[in-house]
């Protein structure tokens, strides 16, 4: 691939990102909104949040995001990557199943979105929208890992060019930057 | 490579002080957010092109939510919300 095509390439990347990136603007600006309408009933339902697996799970990304990086840098050198791809996809998927241990948690305690809204140590006004706030944010996050597991998956498989592997990498890591956005603001009752 | 590591180290390190210190979590997220794009996404030795592209998005993030919360700031009443 010539130069002007990798550049190319990597500005379209770069595009789609933006346009990505504006897909979760407008979370977060639903969430600046109701946070402006109940910042004590966010705040509170925020505090339910399993702060635990959340910080795990921000160590398992930017890790995973550090894994990326590597692999790219050995392939650039041309020098072995695909394990190092390997350890990105499996950082993601227990990233995954974090994220679902977490969910089946708040589900079975009635800590659900909109109507679904049961949990007993909270009432529901104000509150049930930090929860749907929670389950659309980081539900559209994890489909992003989950698109990302898959690529990655196939390049750990076949093998692939420099090129495709840094527009991958570049998509791993703008989902690595959105959490690293949605910690502070779900788990770390963050926006006060 | 060095600079990876070195990146990645201090990536930890942020995260173990926004969790110590969550009121200034989100102010750290920034700089996370910052380190990340600049090393990891090579923005910093990266051309102007992909920063114009990254550049916008924040200028019309921004926008988006500074409109969004002028806007239920000065139209609505909270109380307009409870139902």
């Amino acid at each position: 691939m010539t130069s002007d095509r990798r550049a190319v390439a990597t500005f379209g990347m770069w595009v789609f990102l933006a346009s990505e990136g504006m897909l979760f603007a407008g979370l977060f600006a639903l969430y600046a909104a109701y946070h402006h309408a109940f910042p004590a009933e966010l705040a509170e339902a925020a505090r339910h949040a399993n702060r635990l697996l959340g910080t795990l799970n921000t160590y398992i990304l930017i890790t995973s995001s550090f894994t990326i990086a590597t692999a790219i840098h050995r392939a650039r050198e041309g020098r072995r990557y695909r394990a190092w791809i390997l350890a990105t996809v499996a950082l993601g998927v227990a990233f995954e199943i974090i994220k679902a241990t977490e969910y089946a948690q708040h589900l079975s305690q009635g800590f659900a979105p909109g109507g679904h809204f049961a949990f007993a140590e909270l009432p529901a006004r104000g509150h049930v929208f930090y929860v749907s706030l929670y389950f659309t944010m980081t539900g559209i996050h994890a489909l992003h890992v989950a698109a990302g597991i898959a690529i990655l998956s196939v390049f750990a498989a076949r093998g692939t060019s420099v090129v495709r592997l840094e527009l991958a990498g570049l998509y791993w890591h703008f989902v690595d930057v959105v959490w690293i956005f949605l910690w502070p603001l779900l788990y770390l009752g963050g926006g006060r | 490579m060095t600079r990876l590591v070195i990146t990645y180290a201090a990536l930890m390190l942020l995260v173990t002080i926004s969790y110590l210190l969550p009121a200034v979590a989100f102010p750290i997220a920034t700089v996370k957010a910052i380190l990340v794009a600049a090393i990891f996404m090579e923005l910093a030795r990266g051309r102007t092109t992909s920063r114009l592209a990254l550049g916008l998005m924040v200028v019309f993030v921004a926008l988006l939510v500074v409109g969004v919360l002028g806007d239920v700031a000065t139209r609505y009443a909270a109380s307009a919300y409870v139902h």
